[in-house]
This record gives structure tokens, sequence and C-alpha cells, in this order.
């Protein structure tokens, strides 16, 4: 009787133990969610086709603390949380990489017709923008409307809201752990939304100002996993991770209804069309180098170990 | 880095990860700083209730798209505007010639119900947004004495600050639907001493 019920218990605790749970993560699709709803029930999913993904940083320019290289190293962290994870047994179709060159261009924009950079940036006249004044973080998803393609992503950090930090074990008072708000950021960067699961690093609501929570869960994983599922593993040449219409470190000179009226193809600009910029170039070369030293001093360390 | 590093590293990696994962507590990452419902109401110029009639995108001058969305007042519980008003909210994020621009968090204006909704002036033109992004748009389910207030919020990510400073996770405005009654009692409360002000 009593070696009856311990199987009973065992085979109970072996179906909870394989059965999935609910997925609770959504995605960013073409439509905005509902009021009062975290996920939009219509619309096409957003998500990166490009498989090759480069974003920059640009510097902050009031503050050296963290310093710059801190800062990259975090971001990379970061993303680093979402690109090592496993869809059944095999990578992530995606790579992520931190482009050589920093970004120069201090707001968010996508240009339909000249160089782009995936930006991740700290904004100190944070409502002179015009921006939601209790935001901490803002990720700006361009998208094709009609495919769901992402086609560019800028992640906007508020400097104004509390000191910026790489908290340690915990936080100190007033500080916003960075590493925090950056996964999370990255996570709507890579086309998710936000979860209705409470352990989700994707769930909408609450960070405390600690540090031990920057993993993902399950529902991240099995989010992440959905979205890129259909596409095959990526074989990126260093040229590839070139955002959409190349890299450009500034800002385009284009004013918005100028590039409305490239992208409705309705007006030629002529002269007042941005030429292609030899620096542009350069930026390239020197982000191919870069990422060839990383990947040589990778396979340095692998060989050594 | 070309490509992510895998194998033995990356598994034991992920374990680790589960392991602590399994071993904290939850809390998670913030984007959005709570406004409870008295915050909600004093950082609002205007708290109507409305419903949204259209809506147009367009680029900013910052070449953002943000997306004007009329909303017609229903009835009127802070500020200048009257019943029957058209007020414009701007919201970022829309879609211009196939180029969307996707912002989570931000506010969405139902169509198909009414809401209360907490506006601010967020320049000298008078453009309004909702205060805290989606937390400041409440939608209103049913009718008459049955119309209920839901939670605002949903796809924000929510955190306030403590008295100390620290930063503390929190809930919505509305931690659970409300008779619309009971939220327009509440509403009513707080417009009265800033008012009287």
């Amino acid at each position: 009787m009593r070696a009856n019920r311990a199987l009973a218990v065992l085979a109970l605790s072996v179906t909870c133990a394989s059965t999935p749970r609910a997925s609770a993560y959504c995605r960013l699709t073409t439509s905005m969610p509902v009021a009062g709803s975290a996920c939009a029930s219509d619309g096409t999913p957003l998500v990166w086709k490009r498989q090759c993904i480069s974003y920059s940083v640009a510097p902050r320019s009031h503050s050296t603390t963290p310093t710059l290289g801190e800062l990259r190293d975090l971001v990379d962290r970061s993303f680093r949380t979402w690109s090592d994870v496993t869809c059944s047994g095999q990578p992530l179709a995606l790579s992520l990489a931190q482009s050589a060159e920093l970004s120069m261009c201090d707001k968010p924009e996508y240009n339909a017709t000249a160089g782009n950079a995936n930006t991740v940036l700290f904004v100190t006249d944070w409502q002179a923008r015009k921006l939601p004044a209790e935001a901490f973080g803002l990720t700006m998803v361009w998208h094709d409307s009609r495919t769901g393609e992402i086609v560019d992503a800028d992640m906007q950090l508020n400097e104004t809201l509390g000191t910026l930090a790489i908290c340690k074990q915990r936080c100190a008072q007033a500080e916003v752990d960075l590493q925090n708000i950056i996964t999370h950021e990255a996570g709507h960067f890579l086309g998710l939304g936000h979860s209705q699961e409470r352990t989700a690093c994707m769930f909408g609501q609450a960070l405390v100002g600690e540090t031990s929570k920057r993993f993902l869960s399950l529902d991240d994983e099995t989010g992440i996993c959905a979205t890129y599922a259909q596409l095959s593993q990526p074989k990126c040449a260093v040229s590839d991770y070139a955002p959409e219409n190349g890299f450009s470190a500034t800002c385009a000179t284009l004013t918005a209804p100028q590039q409305q009226a490239q992208s409705c193809s309705c007006h030629t600009l002529g002269a007042e069309r941005r030429a292609p910029r030899a620096h542009g170039w350069l930026a390239m070369l020197t982000g191919a180098l870069w990422l060839v030293h990383r990947w040589l001093r990778h396979r340095r360390a692998h060989d050594s170990s | 880095m070309l490509t992510t590093r895998r194998g033995p590293i990356a598994c034991l990696a992920l374990l680790l990860a589960g392991i602590l994962l399994w071993a904290a507590p939850a809390v998670r990452a913030a984007t959005v700083l709570a406004l409870d419902l008295a915050a909600l109401v004093r950082q609002s110029d205007e708290i109507v209730i409305a419903r949204a009639e259209g809506e147009r995108s367009h680029y900013r001058p910052d070449r953002l798209i943000v997306t004007d969305v009329k909303l017609r007042v229903l009835d009127a519980l802070k500020g200048k505007a009257h019943v029957g008003d058209v007020l414009v909210a701007t919201r970022l994020g829309g879609s211009v010639d196939g180029i969307g621009l996707a912002v989570p968090g931000e506010a969405s204006f139902p169509s198909d119900r009414s809401a209360i909704v907490f506006l601010r002036h967020v320049d000298a033109t008078g453009e309004l947004q909702a205060v805290g992004m989606s937390q400041g748009v409440l939608p209103i389910e049913g009718d008459g004495a049955t119309a209920t207030v839901m939670p605002g919020g949903a796809g924000a990510a929510l955190v306030q600050r403590a008295d100390d400073g620290k930063l503390v996770s929190a809930p919505d405005a509305l931690l659970h639907p409300q008779t619309l009654r009971s939220v327009l009692g509440q509403i009513q409360k707080l417009v009265a001493p800033t008012h009287a002000r």
C-alpha cells in the first residue's frame, strides 16, 4: 500500500515536472495592446530577420561614473543574457555584437534611406524631449508595419529619475541598477513585450534596487525562443552586423518631412539628399577590425582553456 | 565577439543562473515610476471620462513617430475641458508610410468603451500626454450601476520611490477592478483640495 502511494506520488511529481508551464510571455506586434491589457491580441509579431545585429553605446555627456568601458561591458552582459539562451539544445538564432565605434547620435531615430545605429543612449534632458516623465527607460522599436520586421531599435535611459549605477550586491539609496533595466529593455529590443509571469525578466511590474535578479526565467526563454524559432542558425560575416542601410555614428540630417517624402517615393530630394560619407566606411572598417580582434581573443582564450 | 560562446561553459552558466533564479525571490526590471491615484490626480491637468474617436500618426520634428488621438469628453473631473469637447492626446509610437514605431508601456486609448483618462500638458503649446504612460488610462467596463474601472498600467514596469529614496516595487493605482462610482468618489475627494489651493 505504502509502495503504491509512493509510486503515485512519484508519478505525480514526474508529471508535474514534465508538464510545461502555461506561457505568459508576450510579443510586440504591429498593433498596440488595448487599454488595460499587456498583450496585443492582433497585428503581426515583431521580429529581427537580419539575425546578425549590432548595438552601439552613446557616451554619457555629464558623468564618468560608471566609466564608459564599464558601461559598454554592462550593455554586453545584458544583451548576452538573451543571446546565450539555448532553444531545444540549439543556440538562439541571433548573433548580437556591440559596434566598436560609439554612437554620436543622442536621439532615437530610424533612417529609411541612410545609415543607422541601434543605440543605447543616456538622456539628461528627458522632459524637454517630451518623453514620459515617469519612465526610467524607453525602448523604441522601429519596424516594417506590414511585415513586422524590426529594422532598428533604440534604448533610452533616463538620467533624471535617479542615479544610474552598476550596483554590487545591493543598490545604495536612490540608485537605479542599470543592468536590471538594460536586460529588461533588451528584451523589448529583441521583440518581446511584457510578460504576465511574475518571475519573468519581462514581467511588466516592479524592480527593487537589487542586483541578483538579472537572469531570465523559463518564460523569458520560451518567449525569445518562440520569437526566433523559425530562423536557422545565422552565419555572420563582420559586414552582416551593419544596421539597416549601413552604420552611421551620427544623426541624420534629413528632416522628418523629407524622410516621409522619401519613404513614399513621391519626392526626389536631389541635392538635399545626404551623400554617402567617407567616415561611414572608415567606421565600418574600424568596427570590422575590432570584431575580428575580439573573435581572435575569444579563440585564443578558448584554445588555452 | 562574432558569435556567442556555447558548449559546456554556457551550460554551466545556465545551470548556475537557473539555481540562482530558483533560489531568489522574484523581483524584476523597471521602467516606469508607479503613481497611485493621488499622484495621478495631482499630476494631471485634465481628468476626463472619454472615448477615442480617431487617431493620426505623424513624425514629430525630432523624428519620432507619434500618434494624436481625439478624445470625446463624456465627463470632466478636473481641468478646463467640458462635456462634449474633443481633447487631443499625443502618445509615442504609431505608423507612417509603412514604418512603425512600437514603444512598450505607452498608453493606448480605447474606442470601443470609455476610460478615465489622466492627462498633463507637456509643453507651452498645450500638447497633452497620459500621465504615467499606460497608468494614466483606466478603462471602464459595463454601464450604469455595474460600470467597473479596470486597473491601468498594463505593459508598464512600475516602481516607486520610498521615503528613504530607495526604489521599491509598486502596485498600479488600482490593484483590482472597482466600481466606477467608488473610483469617481475617490477622484472627486482628491481633486477638491487641489482646487481649493
